[in-house]
């Protein structure tokens, strides 16, 4: 089962995304220009550089859908000017320098689906000193707001699941951000840009915001979102109270406990992105409009992760490393990998030196079919 | 900036930037600025918890004489050892 197709099948239904990045390329693309679209899924960005005037655009796609990216591409007559290779940006060496990037690699908070690495690793390796980016701008917006529905799903785990203490994972829920769409009638207060940055710069950085409680409720967290600018004066943005919002959840960074708050009281923030490790953290204090301090609250995305003692063990510096079974079978598709032999020899050889792993040569051949698919060319 | 030397003397306390989170008896950190990630063991784990709670190093070196078999002069060399490593990775901070 594959909800692919689908996913495609909203992101081309999003009018506002695509006019907005229709626009965005009519202005930035210039005759002849030479067009990277990362990560093109269904290729609409390439088709929509081709309408703009580029010369050339290098689709890259690292999944199957390559070859519904390219048919799409010739039912357009563009296959001729649209490159389609195989290969996330971050591996692929082209054989020319591009005029313009793009891609939606934005996510519901503006960092999260890696814009800000794929971009920075363009800037470095395959883009023009004068390259424009797009979007080449991003900002990331927070709103107090009252959630009740998804405030409930982080305190789930204080209480007692078919009568078995699952507390263990409090900490993880009130330190992981929750993907919801929130509406204006979540929002206590506006939602206000707390960091703008440049998409080539990858670097951490810290964001602040005061936001001011404009309607009484309770504080259950921010809602983030982000808008990003494509080109001057062009944005997308899933912003609750935009006009033209897109189709993209925000997320719900919740606060450890939900607190009444009332019309004037104070909420600063402060957040620290560090977009290479996809790590938020975020502090939250409400102060009241008698300037007492009603709550303070500290989360880390770095709290919420999956850590395991065995992961820790493993990545000791002291540690020695021991190939697993699978480890081994994987070694030995790369050794026999040399340029000469054939696919279905390979295939052979795997099940007589792994038997113990594969049952059937079939079983072999798609375990070969993943190594093959993923380390060779 | 360079810290200043970590004496007996010194007061110790966990930096802004350190954020850290305990799995099985050990501290693992991740600190914001250089987005450097380090773990402590169980007895490292030990000595940051009395590093960060007692007044001066030379305190945290007299609660952890009382719990570990090892002469004063070779825990004050270790302890302070370990404060000066996670004072230069900016995990703990010189009052």
């Amino acid at each position: 089962m594959s909800d692919i197709i689908d996913e495609h099948r909203l992101y081309l239904s999003d009018e506002p995304r695509l006019e907005a990045y229709a626009a965005a390329l009519t202005e930035v693309v210039r005759p002849g220009d030479v067009v990277v679209d990362l990560g093109a899924g269904s290729g609409i960005m390439g088709l929509l550089a081709c309408r703009a005037g580029a010369g050339k655009v290098y689709a890259l796609e690292h999944t199957s859908l390559i070859d519904l990216t390219r048919r799409i591409a010739a039912d357009n007559g563009l296959g001729d000017r649209i490159v389609h290779i195989r290969e996330t940006s971050t591996e692929v060496d082209l054989p020319e320098k591009a005029d313009v990037v793009v891609c939606d690699q934005i996510g519901r908070f503006g960092f999260e689906a890696g814009v800000f690495g794929f971009f920075t690793d363009a800037a470095r390796r395959f883009a023009k000193p004068d390259a424009r980016f797009v979007p080449s701008h991003m900002e990331f917006l927070v709103a107090p707001v009252s959630v009740p529905e998804r405030a409930r799903d982080v305190a789930f785990w204080e209480r007692p699941a078919m009568g078995f203490d699952v507390r263990a994972a409090i900490s993880i829920a009130r330190n992981s951000g929750y993907p919801m769409r929130l509406e204006p009638s979540h929002l206590l207060g506006t939602p206000t840009v707390a960091a703008r940055r440049a998409t080539t710069n990858e670097d951490a950085f810290t964001a602040t915001a005061e936001l001011t409680i404009e309607r009484p409720g309770t504080l259950d967290g921010l809602g983030g979102s982000f808008r990003a600018e494509l080109a001057p004066g062009v944005f997308v943005t899933n912003s609750p109270v935009a006009d033209a919002r897109i189709e993209r959840r925000n997320v719900l960074l919740p606060i450890a406990k939900s607190i009444e708050v009332a019309e004037g009281d104070r909420v600063e923030v402060r957040m620290h992105f560090i977009p290479r490790e996809t790590l938020l953290s975020w502090k939250v204090r409400v102060t009241r409009v008698d300037g007492a301090v009603a709550c303070e609250s500290q989360h880390s995305t770095f709290k919420g992760m999956f850590l395991s003692t065995e992961d820790l063990q493993r990545t000791a510096p002291n540690s020695v490393p021991v190939l697993t079974p699978r480890g081994r079978a994987r070694q030995s598709v790369l050794e026999l990998c040399d340029g000469v032999r054939k696919l279905g020899d390979i295939e052979r050889e795997i099940a007589t030196r792994h038997p113990e792993l594969f049952t059937s040569l079939r079983d072999a051949s798609l375990f070969v079919a993943e190594v093959v698919t993923r380390y060779t060319q | 900036m360079i810290p200043p030397p970590v004496t007996l003397a010194s007061c110790l306390r966990p930096s802004d930037d350190a954020l850290s989170r305990e799995l099985d008896g050990q501290l693992v950190f991740l600190q914001l600025e250089t987005e450097a990630y380090f773990g402590l063991d169980a007895i490292g784990t030990r000595m940051w918890e009395c590093l960060t709670s007692a007044e001066s190093v030379a305190a945290a070196v007299g609660v952890l004489e009382q719990e570990f078999e090892v002469g004063r002069a070779e825990l004050e060399r270790d302890v302070i050892e370990l404060a000066t490593d996670l004072v230069e990775r900016r995990l703990l901070v010189v009052e």
